[in-house]
């Protein structure tokens, strides 16, 4: 499948179009958990880049031809070595006090599903070059996620940033919770999806061919088939249940139901 | 008796109280990717358990039976180690006996999530014993199926909803609605917003 992307055209697509937290919903865990603050989320962005990076590279190098089932394994062991020593060296080498959640977030982000799906259904299809653009592009788009929410969460739920108190004192504890992360999301996938939405050249189906509250739907989402134009991923790949938007998802929901009701009236 | 009372209690814990997926954000997107198959996530959910609970005994075991100095860093070698070895050994072992490339994705995505590996941190940080272990273990499986089947339904009724504003419908909409759900669990474990 090897195309060639420039590194810009990557950034706009992965970082922003389709970004991997807001749009696709994977590397949901080191968003929620490890964005209590700045700092956190400063230090879990640049350890999730690094592993996409790494191991994009490797995969798209070395694993085209190992097994699937194998090169799933690979990916948990590379991202193991690239963290724990890191981690390791922070503890003991530096003055850098990481809380107690960090130390245990860190090396969980050696399994997150974004890796693992931007590897499978991207860098073993692609050369390392792109592998790596695309590797770029998504770990940017989560990172900028990662520090927007720690931002907003350390503001408004301790009411201070980068440890140093503000003038006005907010504290809403909730957000500290992962309640307080979820609701960020929800807004910023809106804005997202706001932006985007002029972009997108929403098909006409005759009114007869689909119940209405259907056809409410396809409008309003970005179309997923455009992550295939862009990026080249195979929909018939069976990790494709995570590539495609969530928008398609609860789509799937009103196919037959939604008919059923229909018909059952 | 009392080692089926300790593992009921750790995994409803693990289910209810502090639900792993909805409070702590693991193995969330797995959850919410598979919430509209309910016949995969309950296959895979079974497979999370098996995984959760064999990783766990053996993580267990080896902090009981071996000095494991106080580094985070080193713990998550083992406990990464242990998790690959496991999940290879099972691939293998599947690989060999079935020719079904669905059944070795759903193994991967099972064994080789944020769920599973942070059970082995979870028993470790509480200091359970093996049976509150395999109860965690257990309760991580369960706790993935009642987020992913909430998800699901919640996500069916957003899905027929027509007075979702336009910038909210679809995903924006579903992070609101697990965000409700989270906050809900989170009443479990008695914290006040206010």
């Amino acid at each position: 499948m090897d195309k060639k992307y420039s590194l810009g055209s990557m950034i706009r697509a992965g970082t922003f179009k389709f970004n991997p937290v807001l749009i696709q919903c994977v590397g949901l865990f080191p968003v929620v958990a490890a964005t209590q603050n700045l700092r956190d989320a400063f230090f879990a962005s640049i350890a999730l880049l690094a592993d996409m990076i790494v191991t994009s590279f490797i995969a798209s190098l070395m694993l085209k031809k190992a097994a699937r089932f194998l090169r799933v394994g690979i990916y948990l062991i590379i991202g193991l070595l690239l963290i724990c020593p890191a981690l390791w060296f922070i503890e003991f080498k530096t003055l850098i006090d990481l809380p107690f959640g960090m130390r245990m977030f860190l090396p969980l982000i050696a399994v997150n599903s974004a890796t693992a799906v931007h590897c499978e259904t991207f860098a073993v299809k692609n050369d390392v070059r792109t592998a790596v653009y695309d590797a770029i592009a998504s770990g940017i788009g989560i990172g900028a996620v990662m520090l927007i929410c720690g931002a907003v969460r350390e503001i408004l739920g301790s009411g201070s940033i980068l440890g140093r108190s503000l003038p006005f004192k907010v504290t809403l504890e909730g957000m500290a919770m992962p309640v307080g992360c979820l609701v960020i999301l929800g807004f910023a996938a809106a804005l997202l999806q706001t932006v985007y939405s002029g972009e997108k050249k929403p098909e006409k189906k005759p009114a007869s061919d689909q119940p209405e509250e259907i056809e409410l739907e396809v409008e309003n989402v970005l179309d997923p088939e455009q992550i295939d134009m862009d990026f080249g991923f195979e929909r018939d790949d069976e990790y494709d249940y995570l590539l495609s938007s969530v928008n398609e998802l609860i789509e799937s929901f009103t196919g037959n139901d939604g008919e059923k009701e229909e018909s059952g009236k | 008796m009392k080692i089926v009372y300790d593992m009921l209690i750790t995994a409803l814990y693990a289910v209810f109280i502090q639900n792993l997926v909805m409070c702590s954000g693991l193995g969330m997107s797995e959850a919410v990717r598979l919430a509209n198959r309910p016949g995969a996530f309950l296959r895979i959910a079974l497979m999370i358990s098996g995984f959760s609970t064999v990783t766990s005994v053996i993580c267990n075991l080896i902090s009981t039976y071996f000095s494991v100095n106080g580094s985070y860093a080193v713990r998550a070698m083992i406990y990464g180690g242990v998790l690959a070895g496991v999940y290879l050994i099972a691939a293998m072992f599947m690989h060999v006996l079935s020719d079904d490339r669905e059944l070795l994705d759903n193994l991967g995505i099972s064994a080789l999530n944020t769920l599973v590996f942070a059970v082995p941190y979870i028993n470790y940080n509480a200091t359970y014993s093996v049976w509150n272990s395999i109860g965690s273990g257990l309760g991580a499986g369960a706790a993935f199926v009642l987020a992913a089947a909430l998800i699901g339904s919640g996500a069916r009724v957003l899905a027929k909803n027509r007075h979702v504003a336009p910038a909210f419908k679809g995903t924006p909409a579903l992070f609101l609605y697990v965000a409700l759900v989270s906050l809900g669990f989170m009443g479990f474990t008695g914290r006040t917003l206010f």
